[in-house]
């Protein structure tokens, strides 16, 4: 369900790919069209005038009197052939030889005369049919091959590699006619007489003669050349110098244990400490996923005085916090109490405009539900407006909402309530928000000392909002507390002992927050730093909750659920209603049709109806953008005053501010800054600095050798080097290590990702086993297990729920335990789409005990009167179901209860439709993994879209 | 240590050899390891130890069935290293009688383990010796041998390059090649050929170049076979791929070349005329390795010796002729050095150790390849002849050569005598036919004569200027010598070269002819099997009853003899073209004045002649009627005394009843003669 909110993964090829080429392209794969095009048929303006063309200037016929030499003409390609070709070839067939069939074919030069047969001129070669002569830049030819005449295919080929020029006729080879050619030849045919007709192919229809044969045949000359190539080897040194390579590619992009791993096998040692490379891979990790503002404090905190003294770079570092700020990514738009920098914040849109999502490293499903949900919007009657939009500043508490879940649920039901409570709280929220200024982001220290939810990256707005929340969250406790459900659960502990422990340590909460149950909210807070369990973050913000009435619980249960894993998706949803439908009027039908357009979210994933907000929509977090555009632009003023100017840094800005200029910056022109592919600049800026700053080379050798290589491809191009056609980098360099030849440590996963530029792929044939044997077994046991309870009676609750949830934070661990060693990425991984199915379906399963055990209860009795307590995992889940439950409920939804006779046949349909949709997937999965692997990516199982694997 | 380390040598070798004979395996052994290792990569050991005679006892220790086959494989390892040292030494082991014992104990291993260290130790042992070119293959295979080296030649690689390796250079005759496939050689051939191993990929291409070599039946059974899904012809021209090894694209070019001149493959089959003959002519380049160029072009002139479309193609692809010139001027070449470790086909094993005999192989080579060009088209012919150095090679390559160069220059020079213009200019200015005859009468190689016979008869063609020299140099009397050789080529050589120069020839001429011949001759020619010969024969004896004073002259002298020749023949149980060259013989005999009475006088041959009129074929009608005509011609004397005794015999009846054919030609011939009738 979760993945099927369908996924586009960023990282679009980037090579083009031959095959979606013309096949004249992809006869000359290197070619760079841009600067070198393919000569593909005959200039209709550099011909003479005796010589016609037709059938897209393909077919060439004598139009002149042809009396004698003198009424010679000759046509030139378009474009002169390109030295990438490295074997440049067409064939000519001669359609009819006319009157005396003194026909020309061969290679001019520009401005040769065009009154003149092929071959007679300086600078022109050609081979003739009347006698079967070769003319080389001579009036008077060499003996060469056999006239040919009609019905025969005369195929002219040029070696750039050896700048010989050879002809074929009917596929036959005839042999080298012309050597030391010069360079920027164009194809030429010359007629004399009247009735010639000949047709040419330059390359797109297969050719007579077996091109390919000869091109394979340079190509293996050409790398056996580089192979054999002599190097000064004594001692190993050229071998231990590849391994030194190796290996610091390995350490400077922070594999850590391969590079150990890499190491240990081949005697070296690396330069750097272990724990360096982790904290580097933790910061690229962030960057990556676009939470800029915990990644420079992680930078301050870590290497102090790097950015300090590089100011260029904090620059660069900040102009792309505020597009990600724009993008609705950093954290300090979202700042959906996600302390730990392992938990990427998701950022999803479902109609997307192209692949500029980032995925990070899962879709949760409440975050795409409310990342593609229209959510009705929050009370109108907070007014106090926020500057820069239209939103009020209900909306201002509505993302409050969302930066911390525990209160969303009171937020929502203040709402509910109506009260001017509610509103009033909104409005100072609002006030909170809007008139603060924001200063400039603080280190955390300073940090630690306001917040009172515990952020990394929190400023006084955030920290405004967060005071406020917990009023909210206190007041709606009091409100709600009689509808509480009888059932009582607390399983928090062991909950928080699943949470890894985020690198800065999260705060102990809300020791300030007012009068809340601090142990649940703090409960929740170090679930949402869980580095991967998004379902146990609602399970989790739900233990504070209570529930009277099924519906609006369900869908506060719901919006917590989304907030928890997304808010700014789910913001976003917040906006777009704020924005369209303002005039909603009740409070009740509102909840409803969030909770409906929730569940639309959550069911229909990306067919959903919102579009993409600046900032995540919420109104606040653009004022905190637009607040943050100002520091960064005093700060680009403060550097200009000291370090000059600098246009690179100027451009940066501008470029960046431009986004605000677009309604939906996406889609602008300059909105591919937008790309989460953009992130790998910034990362990579900041992995060297960091590395320059510890004496180590900024980029590891390795890549400053594929770029020289890539370098002299091109110029190579350029000075009319055949070679170049052959040596391709990306294809030859291909490093294969044979895995269980090296016995490299298992941290290979299958999903080993490739490094930014992409330089290098690793052969994962003997990996799968060990993922599927340690990794992908046991997850298939724990969803399994979670089935346990569609056997167990609805009554037996304390039984079912603890199975549920213990299977969610099981496999929460799991999750997070196969990514810790995973180097950080920008996109979203194999595995990643197979731990969040199973956790997804683990989630489910709880989720349908909820609604059986709705279903049951309201059939055998009333609910009870509030009891005084409200129970924690019980209700949280209960309210889920009947965020799903909820749909339509005035219409149809009497039906639908009646139409489920009973809890049982729930339970009966979940035993049949979870294992077989499950099992599906596995097999799917399976196949396309493996199918798709050789390719370097490969389809998921549902249909997800491509992942790279 | 204070012993000399040659004197320890001497020292520890007696100690080691002594113990080989030692009862104790297990000293036995330890002498074997120690041997092993002093033998390994030695050639000089290798020759000494072999001298000592070492070589008994190790197939004594292989033969003794007690012995632990741990020491057995040790001591095939040792044989196996001796194996690898020079040929010689390969062939002491040979004499010494290794091959049946190795024979004998790979039978003896069971057929399942073929795994087993001691089974591809064997193989290995096989292998070498077979490889060094001096074995004699096995007179024929046994056949359950040969099924269980096949089944050996499955599993292991080592054991596939082994077993193709023993049976490209094993397999030599018609006979072996068909047990060889019976056995299911070639489908151990075709899964070798898919093996990625190119170690096991060469000598299995060398295996089944062996097994098609001009086997019709053979090969149209290896063209049928696939593996994989694709046909052996396929896996070779994958094989052939321009960016293979090159030895490999020379070893497949090869294969297909005898599978198509066994038959299997058209000439037009694009896999041939295409792909093949382009590996050839490409090898043939001068950036290849001698032996590369040399093995090239003798396949491209095998490749284009028949098929006028292959030579017509070959000719203009790659300026293939140029290219050949090349060989014959590169007499020198560079930094001659023997190619280490190339894997040349069993045929032309050994073929390339001697550097100084490359230009020679080369010369041979081109000149091949010009005979095979040239054989039919006269354009191509004339390009050839125009090249640089040819003739002279050819005329230097004929005197003064070894036998295989002589037979190239004169396989060339039989090419090019087949043009008339070539004849009378080029071939006449450098007096061929000189050292042709030179050859004609030193040599003893019967196919070197049997072509320069070829060739003579051409030279003897009555247009030819170089007939006369020729006659002069006393080519009757050689030639009739040849006609009583037993090669059947030679006699048809030298009967058609006879009928040439009798044809228009002055009567001494013919009389020499006749003299030297001698009527046993013709009658021993006559009744000779091969139809050609006789046709030939007869042909000569028209040729030499021709014009009326020839006739005359030798009917006066052999008349009885001829007569008793053409009855011979006309009685014989012979074919309509045999007896039509049989009435022909009659009807020039009719012509001559004298020798009409020979026929007249004769009532049997005049009633065979009207037994031919009648007889439904019409050419034998018609010579039977032109000899009836010639009888009766009006003109002569005595003309009215056969007229009248035919008309007696009835002939006038038949030839107003052959008034009525059909056929314009017969009708012709019956109309002359009735006219001829007063």
């Amino acid at each position: 369900m979760a993945a099927g909110s369908g996924r586009h993964s960023a990282s679009p090829p980037l090579f083009p790919s031959v095959a979606a080429q013309d096949a004249v392209k992809s006869l000359y794969p290197m070619v760079n069209e841009e600067e070198t095009p393919l000569p593909r048929c005959w200039s209709s303006k550099d011909k003479y005038s005796f010589i016609g063309l037709s059938q897209n200037n393909l077919r060439v016929h004598y139009k002149g009197h042809g009396k004698n030499h003198k009424d010679a003409a000759s046509v030139r390609a378009t474009h002169p052939i390109p030295a990438a070709c490295g074997l440049y070839y067409y064939e000519v067939k001669i359609v009819s030889k006319g009157r005396d069939g003194y026909m020309g074919i061969g290679l001019s030069s520009q401005g040769v005369n065009m009154n003149r047969l092929p071959g007679w001129d300086k600078n022109s070669f050609g081979y003739h049919g009347d006698d079967g002569h070769s003319f080389c830049s001579s009036g008077s030819g060499h003996p060469y091959g056999p006239t040919f005449t009609t019905g025969d295919v005369i195929g002219c080929g040029i070696n750039l590699i050896d700048n010989v020029c050879f002809y074929t006729k009917n596929g036959h080879y005839l042999g080298v006619a012309f050597a030391d050619l010069p360079s920027q030849l164009y194809p030429t045919v010359g007629l004399q007489t009247p009735g010639e007709v000949v047709d040419a192919n330059f390359g797109q229809s297969p050719f007579v003669f077996d091109i390919g044969e000869m091109m394979r045949e340079l190509q293996s000359r050409v790398r056996n050349t580089i192979q054999t190539f002599p190097v000064p080897d004594t001692h190993g040194q050229w071998q231990s110098m590849l391994h030194r390579m190796v290996s610091t590619y390995l350490v400077h992009h922070g594999y850590c244990a391969t590079a150990e791993a890499f190491a240990r096998s081949t005697a070296q040692d690396f330069d750097e400490e272990l724990t360096s490379i982790r904290n580097r891979q933790k910061i690229q990790k962030l960057v990556l996923s676009g939470r800029m503002g915990e990644a420079i404090d992680t930078v301050h905190q870590l290497y102090p005085g790097l950015l300090e003294n590089n100011k260029n770079l904090l620059f660069m570092l900040k102009v792309r916090q505020f597009i990600e700020m724009v993008n609705g990514t950093d954290t300090d738009v979202v700042r959906g109490g996600s302390h730990s920098p392992s938990r990427p914040p998701t950022q999803d849109t479902p109609s997307p405009p192209p692949p500029s999502t980032c995925w990070a490293t899962n879709g949760r499903p409440a975050e795409h539900s409310t990342g593609s949900s229209s959510t009705p919007p929050p009370p109108s009657s907070a007014s106090t407006a926020a500057p820069p939009s239209s939103s009020s500043s209900s909306s201002s508490s509505s993302s409050s909402i969302i930066q911390q879940h525990t209160s969303v649920i009171q937020s929502t039901k203040d709402i509910i309530g109506g009260g001017g409570g509610g509103g009033g709280g909104g409005g100072g929220g609002g006030g909170g928000g809007g008139t603060t200024a924001p200063p400039p982001p603080t280190p955390p220290s300073t940090t630690d000392d306001r917040t009172t939810t515990t952020t990394t990256t929190t400023t006084t707005t955030t920290t405004t909002t967060h005071h406020l929340h917990h009023h909210h969250h206190h007041h709606n406790r009091h409100h709600r507390r009689p509808s509480t459900p009888p059932v009582h659960l607390q399983w928090r502990p062991p909950h928080q002992s699943s949470s890894p422990p985020p690198p800065p340590p999260p705060q102990q909460n809300p020791a300030s927050s007012s009068s809340s149950s601090s142990s649940s909210s703090s409960s929740s807070s170090s679930s949402s730093s869980s580095s991967s369990s998004s379902s146990s973050n609602m399970q989790d913000s739900d233990t504070e909750m209570e529930c009277v009435e099924p519906a609006a619980a369900a869908a506060a249960a719901a919006a917590a659920a989304a907030a928890a894993s997304h808010s700014n998706g789910f913001a976003n949803g917040f906006d777009k209603h704020l924005e369209e439908e303002e005039e909603e009027e009740e409070d009740e039908e509102e909840e409803e049709e969030e909770a409906m357009d929730i569940e639309n979210g959550g069911g229909g994933g990306g067919g959903g109806v919102g579009g993409r907000k600046m900032c995540g929509g919420s109104p606040a977090a653009i004022e905190r953008m637009l607040h943050f555009g100002r520091e960064v632009q005093h700060m680009s003023q403060v550097l200009k005053i000291h370090l000059g100017k600098s246009d690179q840094n100027k451009k940066m800005l501008q470029d960046a501010f431009s986004l605000l200029a677009y309604n939906d910056p996406w889609n602008s022109p300059v909105g591919w800054q937008l790309d989460p592919l953009q992130r790998e600049p910034v990362c990579q800026s900041l992995n060297s600095a960091i590395l320059e700053s510890h004496q180590l080379p900024r980029r590891p050798p390795l890549e400053i050798c594929v770029a020289h290589t890539r370098q002299l491809l091109t110029l190579m191009s350029r000075s009319g080097l055949g070679s170049c056609a052959f040596s391709s980098v990306d294809h030859d360099w291909r490093l294969r290590w044979n895995l269980t030849q090296q016995k490299l440590n298992p941290c290979w996963h299958s999903d080993v990702p490739s490094p930014p530029t992409r330089p290098l792929q690793f052969d994962q044939s003997g990996i799968q086993t060990f993922i599927s044997s340690t990794l992908m077994f046991p997850t298939v046991l724990i969803v399994i297990l979670s089935w346990m309870s569609f056997w167990i009676a609805p009554d037996a609750t304390p039984a079912r729920v603890t199975l549920g949830v213990t299977s969610i934070l099981t496999m929460a661990t799991q999750y997070s335990q196969s990514t810790k060693n995973l180097p950080p990425v920008s996109y979203i991984k194999s595995l990643d789409i197979w731990m969040i199915t199973c956790m997804v379906y683990v989630f489910m399963a709880l989720l349908e005990f909820a609604i059986v055990y709705h279903v049951h209860y309201r059939r055998t009795q009333a609910p009870p009167p509030s009891p005084p307590r409200c129970p924690a995992a019980t209700n949280a889940a209960l309210h889920q179901t009947l965020a799903l439950d909820r749909p339509g409920v005035k219409s149809w939804a009497v039906g639908w209860r009646e139409f489920w006779r009973g809890d049982t046949a729930i339970d009966e349909a979940s035993r049949v439709f979870f294992p077989l949709t499950y099992f599906s997937f596995v097999v799917g999965y399976f196949v396309l993994l493996t199918g798709g692997q050789e390719g370097g990516s490969g389809g998921d199982g549902g249909g997800r879209g491509v992942i790279y694997t | 240590m204070e012993v000399l380390p040659t004197c320890m040598d001497v020292e520890h070798s007696r100690v080691y050899i002594d113990q080989l004979y030692s009862n104790d395996s297990q000293k036995c052994f330890q002498a074997v390891s120690e041997l092993k290792f002093a033998v390994i990569g030695s050639v000089r050991e290798k020759g000494s130890i072999i001298e000592q005679g070492v070589v008994v006892r190790l197939l004594q220790i292989l033969r003794a069935p007690e012995l632990d086959i741990l020491l057995k494989t040790e001591v095939a390892t040792v044989l196996n290293s001796l194996a690898k040292g020079l040929p010689e030494h390969a062939a002491a082991l040979v004499q010494a009688g290794l091959l049946p014992v190795l024979w004998e104990q790979l039978e003896s291993c069971p057929s399942g383990g073929s795994g087993s260290a001691y089974t591809q130790m064997l193989l290995c042992c096989l292998r070498s010796i077979y490889r060094q070119g001096c074995a004699p293959p096995p007179p024929a295979w046994d056949q359950k041998l040969l099924s269980s080296l096949i089944q050996h030649g499955y599993h292991p690689p080592s054991n596939q390059e082994c077993v193709a390796n023993i049976l490209a250079h094993a397999c030599k005759t018609n006979e072996q090649q068909q047990q060889l496939v019976d056995a299911g050689g070639a489908d151990l051939v075709a899964c070798l050929l898919c093996s990625p191993v190119s170690r096991v990929q060469l000598p299995a291409l060398h295996c089944l170049t062996a097994m098609c070599f001009n086997n019709e039946r053979v090969s149209s059974i290896i063209a049928t076979k696939s593996y994989g899904g694709k046909a052996v012809p396929d896996l070779l021209v994958g094989l052939m791929a321009r960016d293979r090894p090159r030895d490999m694209q020379l070893a497949a070019a090869t294969a297909l070349t005898f599978l198509h001149r066994a038959g299997a493959l058209s000439a037009d089959d694009p896999r041939i005329i295409y792909k093949t003959l382009q590996c050839l002519v490409r090898m043939c380049r001068r950036d290849r390795e001698v032996w590369e160029r040399v093995e090239a072009a003798n396949t491209l002139a095998y490749l284009t010796e028949v098929s006028t479309d292959l030579q017509r193609t070959a000719a203009m692809t790659d300026h293939l002729i140029h290219t050949m010139n090349d060989y014959l001027k590169d007499t020198t070449p560079p930094n001659a050095s023997v190619p280490q470790g190339i894997s040349v086909s069993p045929v032309s094993c050994r073929q390339y150790d001697n550097p100084s005999t490359w230009p020679e192989l080369m010369v041979g080579a081109a000149l091949k390849v010009y005979a095979s060009l040239g054989a039919n088209d006269e354009d191509i012919r004339q390009r050839v002849i125009k090249t640089d150095v040819l003739m002279n090679t050819i005329v230097t390559s004929l005197s003064a050569a070894s036998p295989p160069v002589q037979l190239a220059a004169v396989r060339c020079l039989h090419s090019l005598s087949r043009s008339v213009h070539t004849l009378r200019t080029t071939l006449q200015d450098h007096v061929v036919w000189r050292p042709l005859m030179t050859v004609l009468k030193t040599s003893n190689n019967e196919e070197l004569v049997t072509v320069s016979s070829s060739t003579l008869c051409n030279l003897l063609l009555e247009f030819s200027p170089s007939k006369e020299q020729i006659l002069d140099q006393g080519a009757v009397e050689f030639l009739c010598g040849l006609t009583r050789r037993p090669h059947p080529g030679l006699r048809l050589n030298a009967v058609w070269a006879l009928m040439n120069m009798a044809f228009q020839a002055e009567h001494r001429v013919k009389v020499s002819i006749l003299h030297h011949l001698g009527t046993d001759q013709i009658f021993r020619l006559l009744s000779d099997t091969d139809v050609h010969i006789l046709m030939k024969t007869l042909g000569l004896l028209r040729n030499l009853l021709s014009t009326k004073g020839h006739i005359d002259q030798i009917m006066q002298c052999h008349g009885k003899e001829i007569m008793q020749a053409i009855i011979l023949i006309l009685e014989g149980e012979h074919s309509a073209e045999v007896k039509e060259q049989a009435l022909c013989i009659l009807a020039n005999i009719a012509d001559g004045d004298i020798a009409k009475s020979a026929i007249m006088s004769n009532e049997d041959v005049l009633k065979k002649l009207m037994n031919y009129m009648v007889i439904p074929n019409v050419k034998l009608q018609i010579a039977a009627t032109f000899c009836i005509s010639n009888l009766i011609w009006n003109v002569e004397e005595g003309a009215a005394e056969r007229q009248n005794k035919l008309r007696e015999m009835g002939v006038y009846k038949l030839l107003q009843n052959l008034m009525t054919t059909t056929d314009t030609g017969l009708f012709d011939k019956v109309k002359t003669a009735l006219q001829q009738f007063h």
